[in-house]
């Protein structure tokens, strides 16, 4: 699913967001599934720059951020989440390849509040986002 | 209404195969598919597709603690069943049937081709994880929750009519049909089992474990067998 409305839905303006961006749909369709709740709502992103607009209209509470994305990194786009101040509350989990490990510390650098490695287990993921809403 | 006319195989590509499978398909959303009044009994269309089977764990047991309010149970299975089809439905997946107390699901069987083992995968992360969900409300309000296992299995199966003129429903059969159902058997709580096939197809993408198992009921061949849990210590807590 990816978000194309000019105007925030009114459910997204009452629910927490969490954002995924992925280039490769199977895997956003993993994430999603896992991490599928009542407790917020789940978008979307298949690109870089789909991620960082989407970041400024919907003001996520968590962003899983792949690294390796086309139009803008993931890195680059962590980068500008933790630049913008509008944005302090929004939290960041990185999820890369074990070959881009390279890229781990760059991320945590850049301020990523965690990061998982792919293949991932859905627990693992689960648990941290659960950690990183407070729920 | 006249009968779409599945009745020869079409010559080509293997989008006709997608195109007969769905026409097929439509053929038993009729109600009531009276074979005798066909004109020819429809091809069966082969194709490639994952399996999944869901099975609850310990319904046995809560069927007792409902001994005296069947309403009551049918009304937490169906809200188990909910959450279920729900999930398998925004997968792409078509529920072929329910067995019991669980489904069974295919995905790549009704002219979707792609992604079929990504998606019976996502499906059943997304049913344990939504049904975890219920169980938090029913530890909370009632004092038990209900377990889900699933197995999962690809490979060729068939998609045709079962049974006589008399009768007849949509079935599809195969190898893998029969490995799903029964791995969830042998599926423990929030965990899903899955062949090798199934396995080297996501290895990319989630942690799963080789297991001990190596056999299943009925079967001659020995069989990889792989195990993914998703609810680690929390399937524990009631």
């Amino acid at each position: 699913m990816t978000l194309v409305r000019t105007r925030t839905p009114p459910v997204l303006q009452l629910m927490r967001i969490v954002l995924i961006a992925d280039d490769e749909p199977s895997m956003r369709l993993l994430v999603h599934a896992t991490i599928e709740s009542d407790d917020y709502a789940v978008v979307e992103a298949a690109d870089g720059a789909e991620a960082w607009a989407m970041v400024q209209k919907l003001r996520p509470s968590l962003v899983l951020l792949d690294v390796q994305m086309p139009q803008r990194t993931g890195i680059e786009v962590l980068r500008s989440i933790k630049a913008d101040r509008s944005l302090a509350g929004t939290k960041v989990i990185l999820l890369t390849s074990k070959a881009q490990e390279s890229d781990i510390e760059a991320g945590l650098i850049a301020g990523a509040d965690f990061y998982l490695t792919k293949p991932f287990s859905p627990l693992d993921l689960l648990t941290r986002v659960e950690e990183a809403l407070e729920l | 209404m006249p009968m779409p006319d599945v009745t020869e195989p079409l010559p080509g590509l293997p989008t006709d195969d997608a195109d007969r499978l769905l026409r097929l398909r439509n053929l038993f959303t009729i109600p009531g598919p009276d074979i005798k009044a066909w004109p020819r009994v429809p091809v069966p269309v082969l194709c490639t597709a994952s399996i999944l089977f869901t099975d609850l764990r310990g319904f046995t047991r809560l069927t007792e603690r409902f001994a005296h309010d069947p309403a009551g149970l049918l009304e937490v299975l169906n809200a188990h069943l909910k959450k279920v089809l729900r999930s398998i439905a925004i997968c792409g997946g078509v529920v072929e049937k329910f067995v019991g107390d669980g489904v069974m699901a295919t995905f790549g069987a009704s002219g979707d081709e792609a992604d079929h083992v990504g998606r019976a995968m996502a499906a059943a992360i997304g049913l344990i994880g939504a049904n975890e969900a219920l169980n938090r409300r029913w530890v909370a309000d009632w004092g038990f929750r209900l377990d889900v296992g699933v197995g999962i299995a690809s490979g060729p199966v068939v998609v045709g009519a079962v049974g006589s003129a008399d009768r007849s429903e949509l079935g599809v059969l195969g190898d893998a049909v029969n490995v799903a159902a029964r791995l969830v058997t042998q599926a423990g709580p929030g965990e899903v089992l899955m062949t090798g096939t199934v396995y080297r197809a996501m290895e990319a993408m989630l942690q799963s474990e080789l297991t001990s198992q190596s056999a299943v009921r009925g079967r001659s061949g020995r069989l990889e067998i792989y195990r993914m849990s998703l609810l680690g210590g929390r399937g524990d807590l009631a």
